[in-house]
């Protein structure tokens, strides 16, 4: 182990490699609310690619386990390093390499944060238009998680924005795919593959990024709906409008009362209509223009009455920017309240009425409680479990996702599978696609040394040709 | 020649009359779109499932003989993907053709892989929607093969290409077993999906896809500018991307385009312009009508020498008519081309424009550029006579050159048109050896005894490579 330790401070300096003591516990996990906390063998700070590359083959040589962790934001415990494994930490590459005005696109380092990259592009009157709700989040994080968020019902999951990549290899090869441009088919897709596979097909030293025209006005419509039904019968009609709102969540009436409570927000909503809403529906509009905006509040406000709105209320600056804060901040206020387990399992969105009805006969059968909020426009359902007893926990997951599955949902829309959805991920998903995964995994990383223990397991045998 | 063993086999899975393997019937397949400029290879039968399941027996027949199959939509690409380069079975979509449903509160369209691209555009249109990918052969391309290689056109600058639009497929793999990836098939998003689209055949054969839609946009407006030289258009373009406005399209024809046009009997478009613009804007009355104002603005403030607009359909295709024109045109005025597919950062397209007619200067041959400039993806095209004595070889040496230029400005050397057999000694130029490495490793994991559209896409290992060992110790 000494050896290890040795060849990576001769690579990286003492300054740049962390062992024992001087490993800040922050590093040891992530937000999710089950993962167990690890602390790694060593914390490494790299400058470069290079730099990472060479800590990859020290490792490979040593069968250390290695993991990267940009912010340590994540929800699902993918960058929990594992026991005598190497945390690979990108707080020191964290530059915006360029912002490229012309073509659109911002070329990154892992470490670069959503804030940062946020004000960057404004100083350009262009956006990075993922909005996760932790902007403290690193891009290298975002990357390999594709995270997600509100903004995704126009713009798309961090996945559509990605047109390029550095990355090192478990093998310690760095290569690059992509480019400035959005249309290549020389090879196969590696950049969306790598997008997503949490660290366990290769680590991200570099993130080309598309940009869109930063949008002037915004506005914010709160409707009171009956049911949580209701809504999810109104929003195919929004989106088939054409409208394109840039955020279309729903929160359901307990969620609405923690995050009001847990930010001491005050909506102006009258008393009666307070009364018979078991469910809100918040949409944002955006527009270069505010005429266009208007026009785009007056006919979503009459769609939304004739849907079944209880009322429509365009919320005044201050308090719409507090309302969606408060939503990206759901997690905490779940958190605080005291939630055992968070979910995001996504389903069609045609199908969360019925999704949601089954989740709560699940509550019921198992004495829990499930509350919620979400993404109404792309069908990410994000639940928290009250259920303080561990096997009831894992009883209600069990048949949450099930449901979702049965719906022609998934487990997880934007959180990630990591350490904690492992489980349920490889009991539900077809063999021969885990089988293919796992073959595709060693292709990249074939000692397996990058974040064993996330998203897949050991890899399968090969399949004889003609014996499925 | 097959085995009669295969023949038999094959003839198992689908009715004897589904299966050809009399030359006559096999000649129509050696080719696709590229066989006009390039080779031809006589496959030794083409079947025709009409099934997944059936298709899922072709491959496993296939995989237990060690008989390549090759996945044949209409034939329509421009790589010789479907080309049966090593012989061997070609796997015929073409009776998987159905439309098999929309789902209008999920905006989403299923269909067989042999369905034919207008038809998703005519079946998403009425229901008010739209599927936007338009390749210039829509009108007898598949839909699968516009999967398989990620086709694109003129409306990838404002809704992206066909991968943008792909919610899930389902897949027979190397094995013969089905598996569905993306919606509905997926437990939690994986990149598989994203791999298989794109892979030209080479991983799986796609039978069935699942499309995303969106409200069909209620305006389109078109506009069309001569400019005296590619750099005005080129920064009428960066001025109307500068303002915040994302058109639907941003095509272009050069003076050799419009020439090519006019040679052919296409009308005198453009007159002696060294560029021809087209610009279209799509979306409700309001956004149109304000961003059509701010376009012309940018138009004329780039010094344009002409600008036509036009509000209804009639006149928008007037407009268009040169841009589509111009690839039979090319056609039609010379006997052979030499047709690229580059895409360079937006911002470098008329440097790169100029720098191909100085390549047909240095190589004397006619040069004739068009494509797609908002997206940076230029059809740069090399006029050949093939019965003239070393044409091709010139036309060859100024690709090569114009790759190294492409390269250089960081590009990629096909935009939409795919690698197939065509492309594939330039692949590893543009991506490096550990790349292509991975690549290679990727498709062995999938497709172990490399019998799904063998010898495309990803160029073969060097015979005294080590490339699978990694994979082997896997």
């Amino acid at each position: 182990m000494l050896g290890a330790v040795d060849k990576l401070t001769a690579l990286l300096g003492s300054a740049r490699v962390l062992t024992g003591t001087d490993i800040s516990e922050d590093d040891w996990h992530d937000e999710s609310l089950v993962a167990l906390w690890h602390a790694p063998d060593a914390v490494v700070l790299p400058h470069s690619a290079a730099e990472v590359a060479e800590i990859i083959a020290i490792a490979r040589d040593f069968a250390m386990p290695v993991t990267a962790r940009g912010s340590g934001t994540g929800l699902a415990g993918a960058c929990v390093p594992r026991a005598g494994g190497v945390l690979i930490a990108f707080r020191e590459m964290s530059a915006i390499l360029e912002i490229d005005v012309d073509n659109q696109v911002a070329v990154v380092q892992p470490g670069v944060n959503l804030r940062a990259l946020d004000e960057a592009t404004a100083r350009h009157g262009l956006v990075y238009p993922v909005f996760p709700g932790e902007s403290s989040a690193s891009l290298g994080g975002s990357v390999a998680t594709n995270a997600g968020g509100m903004r995704a019902v126009k713009y798309g999951v961090t996945r559509h924005q990605v047109l390029g990549l550095e990355a090192v290899l478990g093998t310690g090869e760095v290569i690059r795919t992509g480019g400035k441009f959005v249309k290549a088919t020389s090879g196969y897709d590696l950049t969306q593959l790598i997008v997503g596979s949490e660290g366990t097909l290769a680590i991200v030293t570099e993130a080309t990024l598309r940009l869109y025209p930063r949008q002037a006005h915004a506005a914010t419509v709160l409707a009171p709906f009956r049911t949580v039904a209701d809504i999810a019968a109104a929003v195919p009609r929004i989106v088939q409008s054409g409208i394109a709102p840039m955020i279309l969540e729903y929160i359901d009436v307990m969620s609405m009362a923690a995050i009001t409570a847990a930010r001491g927000l005050e909506l102006g909503i009258d008393a009666a209509v307070k009364e018979a809403a078991l469910a809100y529906l918040v949409v944002v509009l955006e527009s270069r223009d505010s005429g266009r905006l208007d026009e785009d509040i007056e006919s979503l406000g009459d769609l939304i009455t004739t849907l079944g709105a209880l009322d429509v209320y365009v919320l005044p600056p201050r308090a719409a920017a507090d309302l969606i804060e408060a939503r990206e901040r759901a997690f905490f206020a779940a958190k605080a309240a005291g939630a055992n387990e968070i979910v995001d399992t996504v389903v069609p969105r045609a199908q969360i009425p019925e999704f949601l009805a089954r989740v709560q006969l699940i509550a019921q059968d198992t004495g829990s409680m499930v509350v919620g909020c979400g993404h109404a426009g792309d069908g990410n359902v994000h639940l928290s479990v009250f259920q303080s007893d561990p096997e009831r926990l894992e009883q209600v997951l069990r048949s949450v996702f099930a449901a979702g599955a049965a719906l022609g949902g998934a487990v997880s829309g934007e959180h990630g599978i990591g350490t904690d959805k492992r489980g349920h991920f490889l009991a539900l998903e077809d063999p021969a696609k885990l089988a293919l995964m796992a073959r595709i995994k060693a292709a990249f990383d074939p000692d397996g040394i990058l974040n064993p223990g996330a998203m897949l397991g050991p890899a399968p045998a090969l399949v004889e040709a003609g014996a499925g | 020649m097959l085995d009669r063993r295969v023949i038999r086999d094959l003839e198992g899975q689908v009715a004897p009359s589904h299966v050809y393997t009399r030359p006559a019937d096999l000649a129509a397949y050696a080719y696709d779109a590229w066989g006009a400029s390039g080779e031809r290879h006589l496959p030794d039968a083409v079947v025709f499932p009409a099934t997944t399941e059936e298709v899922a027996g072709i491959v496993s027949v296939c995989a237990v003989h060690r008989v390549p199959i090759v996945p044949r939509g209409a034939g329509t690409g421009y790589a010789a993907g479907a080309s049966p380069s090593r012989g061997g079975v070609i796997l015929s979509l073409a009776r998987l053709n159905r439309v098999l449903g929309l789902e209008t509160e999920a905006l989403r369209i299923h269909a067989q892989a042999g369905a034919v691209t207008a038809g998703i555009h005519a079946r998403a249109a009425a229901a008010g929607l739209y599927y936007p990918p338009d390749p210039g052969s829509s009108t007898t391309c598949t839909i699968g093969g516009n999967v398989a290689c990620n086709a694109a056109g003129p409306h990838t600058l404002r809704y992206g290409v066909t991968a943008d639009f792909v919610a899930g497929v389902t897949a027979v793999l190397s094995d013969g077993r089905i598996v569905r990836l993306g919606e509905g098939g997926d437990v939690s998003a994986s990149g598989l999906l994203s791999l298989m689209v794109g892979s030209e055949g080479t991983l799986g054969v796609i039978t069935e896809v699942l499309l995303r839609l969106i409200p069909a946009p209620k305006t389109r407006s078109t506009l069309a500018a001569t400019f005296s030289g590619m750099e005005r258009a080129a920064a009428a373009v960066a001025e109307i991307s500068e303002a915040g406005i994302v058109p639907a399209a941003l095509e272009f024809l050069d003076a050799g385009a419009l020439d090519a046009v006019r040679r052919a009997g296409g009308g005198n478009v453009g007159g002696d312009a060294a560029a021809l613009l087209i610009v279209e804007l799509e979306g409700d009355p309001g956004t149109v009508g304000a961003d059509t104002e701010a376009a012309c603005t940018a138009i004329t403030r780039s010094g344009a020498s002409q600008l036509q607009r036009a509000t209804e359909p009639g006149q928008a295709q007037r407009l268009w008519a040169a841009r589509k024109a111009v690839s039979a045109a090319v056609a039609k005025v010379q006997i052979g081309k030499v047709n690229e597919d580059v895409v360079v950062p937006r911002d470098r397209v008329a440097e790169l424009v100029a720098h191909t007619r100085d390549l047909g200067t240095k190589h004397q041959l006619p040069v004739v550029n068009f494509g797609h400039l908002g997206d940076g993806n230029v059809h740069a095209t090399f006029l050949i006579d093939t019965r003239i004595a070393g044409e091709r070889a010139r036309a060859d040496a100024a690709a090569g050159e114009l790759f190294e230029t492409v390269l250089g400005m960081g590009g990629s050397l096909s935009g939409e048109h795919g690698v197939g057999a065509a492309k594939l000694e330039y692949v590893e130029r543009q991506l490096g050896p550990g790349t292509v490495g991975l690549m290679r490793r990727i498709k062995s994991a999938l497709d172990p005894h490399d019998v799904l559209n063998p010898g495309k896409k990803i160029p073969a290992r060097q015979p005294s490579g080590s490339s699978t060992a990694s994979n082997e110790a896997a």
